[in-house]
């Protein structure tokens, strides 16, 4: 699998689940998952998180 | 506003409508369509009833569809599942209609009710309500692909069962009716059971927590 730091650059940016669920367009179960490392986001998303974290994919989502 | 105006008016109407055709065939015409009779031949007097009901099932059907295609639209435009009260799961109840089979099959070789038995698939909407107007996003439509994968294999496989397991060996020993009804049986049961886990199998994708690798 993979090592997710999302939570890392999320509380970095001041967002909560809920904030950045609706600005990606998902639900905040997804994003709990993203952060969990339990589901496998698709191109679009990755970018869209990244984009709105601030923070490059790679260092979001590292891959062993 | 105008739409809901229309529908009242237009219920009404038919109401109104199917009571004077009603009227008329009591008082008129002893009851014609109205009393159930042995056999049908058409009388000029039985216009009335039969545009009243003609009348009637273009108007449910209509609004059926009118109704399919606003929650449709719905969906597309807000990208939402849509809204349904959990309780709507007691419609599966409909389902032991199917066993009324077990009696008409013997009694009046109606086989027909067998096929009550997809009714079973309703006990979905237990599930579909829980996740009534939940946003669609991705993670949502891979698990509702997944789900409707998985239970189209079980159905099929259980389809499969029915026919090549249960009534294959059976060949030459079974008459044609009964092989009708295992397979008419079956396979409403196997579309119930389709039905039902599509969506019990997308709530269960959605809301469990995999297990830690």
């Amino acid at each position: 699998m993979f090592v997710c730091n999302l939570k890392i650059f999320r509380l970095q940016k001041g967002l909560t689940q809920e904030q950045l669920a609706e600005k990606v367009g998902v639900r905040r179960e997804t994003i709990m998952r993203l952060e969990k490392a339990q589901y496998n986001p698709s191109l679009k998303l990755a970018v869209d998180i990244s984009r709105t974290v601030g923070a490059p994919i790679e260092e979001i989502f590292v891959f062993p | 506003m105008k739409i809901q105006k229309l529908r009242w008016f237009s219920i009404a109407a038919c109401v109104l409508l199917t009571l004077l055709a009603v009227w008329d065939a009591l008082a008129h015409h002893s009851g014609r369509l109205v009393y159930p009779m042995e056999s049908y031949s058409f009388q000029a007097s039985d216009i009335p009833m039969l545009l009243a009901i003609t009348l009637d099932a273009v108007c449910i059907l209509y609004w059926f569809i009118k109704a399919v295609l606003a929650q449709r639209k719905r969906i597309i435009d807000t990208n939402r599942t849509r809204k349904l009260n959990p309780k709507l799961g007691i419609l599966g109840l409909l389902g032991f209609l199917g066993f009324l089979g077990f009696w008409t099959w013997p009694a009046y070789r109606m086989y027909t009710p067998f096929c009550f038995f997809i009714f079973f698939g309703f006990f979905g909407f237990f599930f579909e309500g829980k996740m009534s107007d939940t946003l669609m996003d991705e993670r949502y439509r891979e698990n509702a692909a997944h789900a409707q994968t998985d239970a189209c294999r079980i159905g099929l496989s259980a389809v499969f069962f029915l026919t090549v397991l249960v009534a294959g060996p059976a060949e030459g020993r079974m008459s044609a009716e009964t092989a009708l009804l295992i397979l008419l049986t079956g396979i409403s049961l196997s579309m119930a059971l389709t039905i039902f886990l599509s969506v019990y199998l997308l709530y269960r994708y959605d809301r469990e927590e995999p297990e830690e690798p």
